[in-house]
Parts: C-alpha cells; sequence; structure tokens
C-alpha cells in the first residue's frame, strides 16, 4: 500500500505503454488546496486491480481525489502517477481511464447515440467504430430503445446510465465511478453492481463512491475513508474493524437457551463478558474477534444447544463510519 | 385572460392582515408548547382507532402479481449479487490511519408531528398571496428577492419620472414664469410624459420593464419553483395573469401615478383653480389611456420573452433590443426610403401614433393611425398567445 | 382504512405514445410505495393524482375528488414533495415555507406561525433565517418536505425523497416521513429507487411498468416464505463448501458468503457441526428472507428484462464495417 517510487517510470516518450507491475493510480504525498479552503490533505495511496469504495460524508473529498486522478486537477503538491506515468508529461493513460462524474450536466441537445460516439471518437476510433462501441454500451446500460431520443428528454435514471455508457465505451483499465447509482432503478442498479464486481475481478482497477453504503457493501470489501480531506482507513472493511480495539466487539448469537450457552462460553480466555439482552439472545464480549469466532462453532456444537442465528453488529460499514467519522467531528 | 382579473376590491376582500405591515420574523415567538387539538379531533381521532382496529388488515387476496395471486420469489438476485470480492479464503488487510478518539455516536431523535385543521381560504386569496409577494419584495424582505440593483433603478426612474413636477415646483417657488410656461399643463407635456422617445422611452420605461420581467417567469422555470404553484391549487391562468398585475402594477406606479402626480401638481402649483380640470380633464384622460396602452403593451411583450427563457438576461436584453431595436431599424429605412410605414415594426412608435391621435397631435407619422393601432393589438395578441402557451409548458416535474 | 386513491381504466395518450395504459388502482389509507423503472410512466402518474393531465379516457377519485374536474380541490389536500429543485435560492427557508402556505390559502398570520412548526419538526429549527443557496442537499430535501406539510395534508406524495443525500441526512429524512405516518396519522404515497428505503417506511407497493400496472399489493403478500440460511465464512471458504457439498446441502457460494436450504430446525446445527469440523470462523449466521429488491428483479425477469453480467459487456462486439458508406450529407452524419 505504501507507494514504491521504483515503480514509477519517467513518462517522457510519448511511446506509451503502461509500466509493467506499476500500481495503477499512485497518488505520492497529494495536497489540494483550493485558496483557503483545505479539498485533500496530503493522501498517498497506491493502487492495483479490484474495486475499491470510497466513502465520506458530503464534502470529505472524494470529488477531489477523483478530479486529481482524471487530471481535471492538478495537486497543489505531491505527484498522481497513474499506470506508473505522470498523466502531467504524458497524457496517454488518460484513454485508459474511464470517469462518470457527479457532475449532471450533459449535451441535451444531443441523442444518446451521438452523445456517446462523439466522446467515443476523442479516444481514436473511427467513426464506425465509435458508432458501433456507442450503440454496444448503451444497449448495455439498457438505453436502446431511446438510443435516438435527445439526451434532454431523458429522465434521471437514464441520464447517469447515458453516463455510465461514455465511461465504459473505451473498455478501460481504470474506472472512476463517483455516485454512479444515483437514479437508478433497482434493475440497472443490480446490473451495474454485478459489472464493477466482476470488472474488479479481472484486475480492472474501479474506485467508486457512494452514500449508500449497503451498496458499497454488496460491491466490495475493500474500502477507503475520506474525512475533511484526510484519509481515515484503508483496506478490507473486517480487518479495519478488527484494528480498533477500544470498541469491543460483540458478537450476538440467537438461541432458546442462551444462559446455557453463555456458561459454555465463560471458560474462553478471551471472551470478557456474555449479556442477555432478552429471552432468546445472547451477547458475547470480545476483544479478540477472530479467536473466539475460530472456536465458537465448536463450543455450539459440543454445549449442543441449537444457534439459529450468529450477528456481528459492530461489524459493518455503518457502524465502522460511525465509529471513525462521527468520533471525531 | 381579462375576465379573470379581479377588481381590486375582490382582490383585498378576502385577507384579513393589513397588507402594508409585512410579518417580522423577530415578532413571532416560536411556540414551545404542544397547541392542544379541540376535543372534536380527539374524539374523532380515537373513535377512528375504534374503528379501524376490528376490521382485518387486509385480505391476502389483495395482493395482486401480473394477475396471479401470491407469486413465488426467491432471494436471487441479491445472492448473485452479494457481499465480498474475494474468493473468501485470503487474509484481510488494511490500514487505519487514525483511530477515532472518542465515540459518540447516536443522537436522541425528538419530533412531534403537530396537525393543523385550519380553514383554506379560496382562490383570489391565493391570487391575492401571489401579486403580494411580487409587489411587496420590493419594500421589504421575506417576498421575492428582488435584485438591489432593480431597487435602485427603479427608485431612480420614480425619481426623474415626477422631473417635470419637480421643474414646476421650481418654478413656482422662484416664480420665474417661463418655467411654468414650459413645465405646465399641455397637449405636448402630457404627451411627452407617458410617450416621448426622449428621454423616457429610450432610457428609462424599457429598462426598468426589462429589469422587472427578467426573472419574472423564466426564474420559475429555472429554479423549478413552478412545481410549487402548480402542485397547489394554483391554475396556470391565475399563475399568468397575477404575474402579468404584478408587472403592470409596478409599471403602472412608474408611468400612471407619476403621470396623475404631475396633473394634479401642476394644477395646484399652476394656482388655476380646479375649474381648470373641465378644460384639461379630456386631454389628461387621453394621456392616462395612452399610459395604459403602454404599461399593456410592455408588460405582455416582456413576460412573453421571459416565459421562453429560462435565465435573467436574455429576456431583459431581448426586450431592450425589441423596443430600441425595432425603432432603429425603423428609422434607418425611414431616411433611405421615406416611407413611414416601416414604423409599424416599432412597438414604440405604434404606441406613439396611437397616443399622438388620442391627444390630438400633429401626427409625425404619415400613415393613418388605425394601421399602429390594428399592429398594436396584433403584437399584443401574439405576446399573450406566446405567454399562455409557454406558461402552459411549465412542469411539476421535470421529463 | 379507507380508499384515499381509486381509479379505473386510466389511458394517457401523447400522440402515438401511451403514456398510462388502462391503469385501475386502489390505494388504501397508510404509507404505500410507487415503484417503476426509470420511464415507467410515475411522473405521469403523480402529474395525474395531482389532477394536472387531460386524461384520454378513464374515470378517478383521489381523497373522494374526482381527477378530471376537482383539480383544485385535491391538491388542496395533497402535498407534493417534487424530485427537482424547487427553491428559491435567495430566499430564507422560513419565507420560502410561509409563501408555500399562502398558495395553498392559508392567512399569512397563520401561514407563518406554521412554517415555524413544520421547519423544526423536519429538523431546521435553528437554520430558518439562512439562505436556501446555503444550504446542503439534505436541508433542501428538508425544506421541500416542510413546503409539502405546512397545510397538514392528508396524504403526501414525496418523488424520490432520499436522492442524493447522504447517510445521516437520508436516516433523518426516513424517519421524519415516518413519523408523519404513525404519529401524524397520514398517507404517503413515495417513489424511490432504492428497496431499503421503501422497506422501512412503506408496507404496500404499486408497481407499473410502461404505463401498465403490473403488481399492486402489500409487501409481504407478494413475497413468499422461501427460506434459506445465509452463512458469511472466513478462512476456508472452499474448506467448507466442500463439507457442505459432503453432507448434501448443496450451498450456493459468492466469495465468503453461501447459501442452503433451511430443511427443518436441525440445518443449523449441522452447519454449525460442519463449520467446527473443517475448523471455519463463521462470521454471520442468518434467515435469509427475500427482500422488495429481490421481488422487483424478479418481477423485470418476467417481463423480459433481466441482469446483465460483464460477459455481455465484454463479448465480441459487432465488427464496424471495413468500407465506410458514403456520409448521406456533407460532413457525416454526426
Amino acid at each position: 500500500m505504501i507507494p514504491d517510487l521504483s515503480q514509477v517510470g519517467t513518462g517522457e516518450t510519448k511511446e506509451w505503454a503502461p509500466v509493467a507491475e506499476a500500481p495503477h493510480i499512485m497518488l505520492d504525498h497529494v495536497t489540494k488546496t483550493y485558496g483557503s479552503v483545505m479539498g485533500l490533505n496530503d493522501v498517498s495511496i497506491a493502487i492495483k486491480g479490484g474495486v475499491t469504495g470510497i466513502l465520506g460524508q458530503n464534502g470529505a473529498g472524494k470529488s477531489t481525489l477523483f478530479k486529481l486522478i482524471v487530471g481535471r486537477l492538478r495537486p497543489s503538491s505531491g505527484n498522481v502517477h497513474l499506470f506508473g506515468t505522470n498523466p502531467f508529461k504524458n497524457p496517454a493513460p488518460y484513454s485508459r481511464i474511464g470517469y462518470v462524474s457527479e457532475s449532471e450536466h450533459l449535451y441535451d441537445w444531443m441523442t444518446g447515440l451521438d452523445f456517446v460516439a462523439t466522446l467515443a471518437r476523442l479516444y481514436g476510433y473511427t467513426r464506425d467504430e465509435a458508432k458501433a462501441k456507442a450503440l454496444h454500451v448503451l444497449d448495455f446500460v439498457g438505453l436502446a430503445d431511446v438510443v435516438n431520443k435527445e439526451i434532454g428528454k431523458y429522465s434521471k435514471g437514464m441520464r447517469q446510465r447515458v453516463k455510465i455508457a461514455h465511461a465504459l465505451v473505451n473498455d478501460p483499465d481504470l474506472i472512476i465511478l463517483d455516485e454512479p447509482l444515483a437514479g437508478c432503478d433497482p434493475l440497472a442498479r443490480t446490473t451495474i453492481m454485478n459489472v464493477v464486481r466482476e470488472l474488479g475481478a479481472m484486475g480492472r482497477t474501479v474506485l467508486v463512491s457512494s452514500h449508500i453504503l449497503s451498496e458499497i457493501e454488496r460491491i466490495t470489501e475493500q474500502i477507503m475513508i475520506l474525512h475533511n480531506g484526510r484519509l481515515l482507513a484503508l483496506g478490507n472493511l473486517h480487518a479495519i474493524r478488527e484494528l480498533l480495539d477500544q470498541h469491543p466487539h460483540r458478537i450476538l448469537l440467537r438461541t432458546d437457551d442462551p444462559r446455557g450457552l453463555g456458561t459454555a462460553f465463560l471458560p474462553h480466555k478471551d471472551v470478557y463478558g456474555v449479556r442477555f439482552p432478552n429471552n432468546d439472545e445472547l451477547v458475547v464480549e470480545t476483544n479478540n474477534l477472530s479467536s473466539v469466532h475460530q472456536s465458537l462453532p465448536s463450543i455450539c456444537h459440543e454445549s449442543g444447544i441449537r444457534v439459529t442465528a450468529i450477528e456481528n453488529p459492530d461489524d459493518n460499514l455503518e457502524s465502522l463510519l460511525g465509529y471513525l467519522i462521527e468520533g471525531r467531528s | 385572460m381579462e375576465d379573470d382579473i379581479p377588481s381590486v376590491d375582490d382582490l383585498f376582500a378576502g385577507d384579513d392582515s393589513p397588507p402594508s405591515e409585512p410579518i417580522s420574523e423577530e415578532s413571532l415567538p416560536i411556540t414551545e408548547s404542544i397547541p392542544q387539538p379541540n376535543v372534536d379531533d380527539k374524539i374523532e381521532s380515537l373513535m377512528a382507532v375504534e374503528q379501524a382496529s376490528p376490521q382485518p388488515d387486509i385480505l391476502p387476496a389483495d395482493a395482486e402479481f401480473m394477475g396471479e395471486k401470491g407469486g413465488v420469489v426467491t432471494g436471487r438476485g441479491r445472492m448473485e449479487a452479494a457481499f465480498g470480492t474475494g474468493d473468501g479464503d485470503e487474509t484481510a488487510t488494511a490500514q487505519v490511519a487514525q483511530v477515532a478518539s472518542d465515540a459518540t455516536a447516536g443522537t436522541i431523535f425528538h419530533q412531534v408531528y403537530r396537525p393543523w385543521r385550519g380553514k383554506l381560504n379560496s382562490r383570489w386569496v391565493r391570487n391575492w398571496a401571489i401579486l403580494r409577494y411580487h409587489i411587496y419584495g420590493l419594500f421589504s424582505k421575506g417576498h421575492k428577492p428582488w435584485p438591489v440593483m432593480t431597487k435602485l433603478v427603479l427608485f431612480g426612474v420614480l425619481i426623474t419620472s415626477i422631473g417635470d413636477l419637480l421643474m414646476l415646483t421650481v418654478g413656482a417657488a422662484t416664480g420665474v414664469e417661463a418655467i411654468e410656461r414650459l413645465a405646465g399643463i399641455s397637449r405636448g407635456n402630457l404627451y411627452g410624459h407617458v410617450l416621448s422617445f426622449w428621454f423616457r422611452n429610450a432610457c428609462t420605461y424599457p429598462i426598468v420593464t426589462a429589469l422587472i420581467i427578467g426573472g419574472m417567469i423564466s426564474e420559475d422555470r429555472r429554479n423549478g419553483t413552478s412545481a410549487l404553484y402548480f402542485s397547489r391549487p394554483v391554475n396556470r391562468r391565475d399563475y399568468a395573469a397575477m404575474k402579468f398585475l404584478s408587472v403592470a402594477a409596478i409599471l403602472s406606479v412608474v408611468v400612471l401615478f407619476t403621470l396623475s402626480a404631475y396633473y394634479l401638481g401642476a394644477i395646484l402649483v399652476g394656482g388655476e383653480g380646479w375649474s381648470y380640470v373641465m378644460d384639461t380633464g379630456l386631454l389628461f384622460l387621453g394621456a392616462f389611456i395612452a399610459g395604459t396602452l403602454l404599461v399593456f403593451t410592455y408588460t405582455s411583450i416582456g413576460l412573453a420573452l421571459s416565459s421562453v427563457s429560462s435565465g435573467k438576461f436574455f429576456p431583459a436584453v431581448a426586450f431592450i433590443g425589441l423596443i430600441l431595436g425595432t425603432k432603429m431599424v425603423a428609422f434607418l429605412i425611414w431616411a433611405l426610403f421615406d416611407s413611414s410605414a416601416i414604423y409599424l415594426i416599432s412597438p414604440y412608435d405604434n404606441l406613439a401614433h396611437v397616443g399622438q391621435w388620442m391627444l390630438g397631435l400633429n401626427h409625425t407619422y404619415e400613415h393613418p393611425a388605425s394601421w399602429s393601432l390594428v399592429m398594436l393589438i396584433t403584437m399584443n395578441a401574439v405576446s399573450l398567445y406566446i405567454l399562455s402557451a409557454r406558461v402552459s409548458s411549465l412542469e411539476v416535474t421535470r421529463e | 382504512m379507507q380508499t384515499i386513491i381509486a381509479t379505473e381504466n386510466l389511458t394517457k395518450m401523447y400522440g402515438p405514445h401511451v403514456a398510462l395504459d388502462e391503469m385501475s388502482l386502489k390505494i388504501n389509507s397508510g404509507a404505500t410505495a410507487l415503484l417503476g423503472p426509470n420511464g415507467a410512466g410515475k411522473s405521469t402518474m403523480i402529474k395525474t393524482l395531482l389532477g394536472l393531465i387531460q386524461l384520454t379516457s378513464g374515470e378517478g377519485e383521489v381523497l373522494g375528488y374526482n381527477i378530471r374536474t376537482e383539480g383544485d380541490s385535491i391538491r388542496q389536500r395533497i402535498g407534493y414533495m417534487p424530485e427537482y429543485d424547487c427553491l428559491t435560492p435567495e430566499m430564507n427557508a422560513i419565507h420560502q415555507v410561509k409563501y408555500c402556505g399562502e398558495l395553498t390559502g392559508m392567512n399569512t398570520n397563520v401561514a407563518m406561525q406554521r412554517a415555524h412548526e413544520v421547519l423544526e419538526y423536519v429538523g431546521l429549527r435553528d437554520q430558518r433565517y439562512r439562505e436556501i443557496s446555503s444550504f446542503s442537499t439534505g436541508m433542501m430535501q428538508a425544506t421541500k418536505l416542510a413546503c409539502a406539510i405546512i397545510h397538514d395534508p392528508e396524504l403526501l406524495i414525496c418523488d424520490e425523497p432520499t436522492n442524493g443525500l447522504d447517510t445521516k441526512a437520508r436516516g433523518f429524512m426516513l424517519d421524519t416521513l415516518f413519523q408523519v405516518v404513525k404519529q401524524g396519522d397520514r398517507s404517503i404515497l413515495m417513489s424511490s429507487h432504492l428497496m431499503d428505503d421503501v422497506e422501512k417506511i412503506c408496507d404496500r407497493i404499486v408497481m407499473i411498468h410502461k404505463g401498465k400496472l403490473i403488481a399492486q399489493g402489500k409487501i409481504e403478500d407478494l413475497k413468499a416464505i422461501d427460506r434459506e440460511i445465509e452463512i458469511w465464512v472466513w478462512g476456508g471458504a472452499s474448506r467448507m463448501e466442500a463439507a457442505l457439498n459432503d453432507a448434501g446441502l448443496t450451498p450456493r457460494r459468492t466469495g465468503r458468503v453461501m447459501r442452503v436450504v433451511r430443511q427443518d430446525e436441525t440445518t443449523y446445527d449441522l452447519v454449525l457441526e460442519l463449520a467446527a469440523k473443517s475448523k471455519v470462523q463463521i462470521r454471520r449466521m442468518e434467515d435469509y428472507e427475500p427482500s422488495l429488491e429481490d421481488l422487483f428483479l424478479v418481477i423485470m425477469d418476467r417481463l423480459g428484462y433481466g441482469i446483465k453480467s460483464s460477459a455481455d459487456l465484454l463479448q465480441s462486439q459487432p465488427p464496424a464495417t471495413s468500407v465506410a458508406p458514403a456520409p448521406s450529407q456533407p460532413g457525416g452524419n454526426y
């Protein structure tokens, strides 16, 4: 995760090929200020492959991060490298990027097909290739019926899908999705989430932001949390949660005989308490989640008491964000 | 559309608050106690509960799924889109930059929904609210937010519009008779107050109209505020009529009120006595009608321009361009070909021609005044048609 | 439990385009969700219920008033919260809300007093005198809600009330709407694409597609019970999968998540026993019930709109024609 400067290409040749083994995105102590307002504060990341969910409240710096990566902003200090190349010296990496911005503005007077095809031509496709590709991606996002309608007549969800179509039209290796699912119906939502997950599994790098935490949870476990321009956490969601030691972990078990089962758990060395919130619930408190979980199935099995549900009430994005962000704001 | 415009009495009839005193924000205490709903309501709600509970909640047969009763749904979709990109075998790694110091998650949610069973007033009270919103905005906060620029220009134009009255006062005060003869009541001066090209119709009236109509309808389109009107019991004709009346009322203050002030002031200052009204009353009436025509025409053209656009700037510039541009073009062509009929394209010249005819001045145009009148009516009709067509295209939702 | 909306064979044509097709609805008081994919005709439906549309044919009543002739009376008793921005940026929230009340026909003094009340209710007590242009998305949505409930409407129609809100604001908005139904005993008709939100507030849905009614009723009745046990396995998902297969439970697996069909009570014991034997952690085990989203997807699947996968995206694309046809106009077709 720490940037490795030896992997960075010089980026001076115009004949460009992605530097093998280089991270797709590398931010090296990047800071961006807007006048006296801090957009992004000393962020260093290196990401190669997979889907990363970017989380944070409105104004946390998510869009600034995306704009820095796609080159719409230049960092105030630090460097951005894409595929091992500094795009401000050699803009070639930009042809490998697909970007869905949060902006709602499209050319309302163009038809969906013209819009996507015109943008595809900017990647260097010929007119016919561009048109075929545009038709293909528009069909994929489910707009086949309305490709010849003006974008101004599209509903919000359709406009969103046009944006996604144009981000996918050049078959990119690095895909940046800023709130891609806003206004989409469940069908488009599920389709896009599936595709994002599968593209990530193929080794492409996808950054996706969303306010709907359950969506992020369904796409990926790899997350990045920004707050007030600072990078708070990066990595696997469950691993991050385990690092937060001072919030004890709770395991909730639903069973007919919580007291009997509680007795079975007490001898375990990492369990420091059991509670019985309800007649059919047992809460086991521990500091070492992994150890307790490891022996949990055998304890339950040996005690002979039937357990119908196991839950980790704290180990999800919502409570994680609560611990990380709301604790400090 | 004229049928729906109420008389002033109607407008004021239903409103029980004095219109000149908008409520100040500070004077209203926020009620801390929960208002007790009156006893009838309580009984009603109790009865409603009693009646509702014994009924079976809903019959399962109510569920209808594409004609079939009770479709079978399994959790297929979510499984396929379920968690996790990894295969579940690898070890998960993470970095945490900083660890939160203390967690104070959770807020106490305390909300009370307070019912309100008041009387809702009738159509004309609602319309009066629209009218008031636009006009009061010029004086006080809490109504339509007019730009400071508009308010300043309006004030300046108001001052220049009573310039002739000021001049008369100066003349009377200093006793210089030349001023009184120059600025006193005459056909020319009455005409000039309303319809002189220089300086009023070149500089003041079109500009003040442009500033007022600029955002009148276009901003409702741009901000989407039209949804607030049309999702409430306000119909489109009332909406357009009230917008029209608001603009016309503001323009009337600038044009007609100052005209009346000048006329009455001149009688008082000139010391002619009230019988002078007998001599000049008809002239004043002619000028007043010409002024009304001017206000009506400028308002309808301006609102038509405002309704076709979604910005503030375009209607204002287009209005000034239309009034002064057509005049300029007509003047140039007239200078070249010496045919005054070309002035028919200019709204201002049509108004001026009709005004000259009404006040009995020498016509400066060679074509008959009736042509100008017909042209004027056509222009208003076209403008009002555009206005009504565009207002009916204002949406509650965006498609 | 009375009927608030009843329509019969509503049809609306825009030229040849059918926006509403023989729509026969019956909605009872309470919270109802209006669902449908993008472009299904939800906006047209809402406009029809507000009495703003000249119908081609059909009859309907909202709150007992005819939607063809008594639009004014309907709109006096309905609060509508639009999806898009509808506020004047230069105004203070309190004055905007007050003006909305006046437009409904409230007296100035009453409207002012109610504006204070509803703004406090939607959580903007301290921001009442701030200009709307300085508001965040969540505060704008709250102001729109305040505008809609100032006259305490019997029916509140919300179009995408949580669109664009972050987690905190979204939770607050949902709680607020929920209070309107529970505490205020009012009805809500809400359109949303977020099925989780819908399930939090509504107990009934109406689903439309291409102007046709395709499903209506209580959410539970539409979902048949087909229970599965979902487990999240750490540290050896493949071992666990093999063990389950050996035991004859045939799990379905995606990553670390697996589902097995719950045969009876002993299935739980069996799963835990297998986990103990294969030495894996079970981080979560729970009964999985189909959600509203599953319902939506199944319905769309029956209508022939399946979920696509990346194979559809990356399949060999239609080859570009090698010889470009002559452009039909100078400068080409673009």
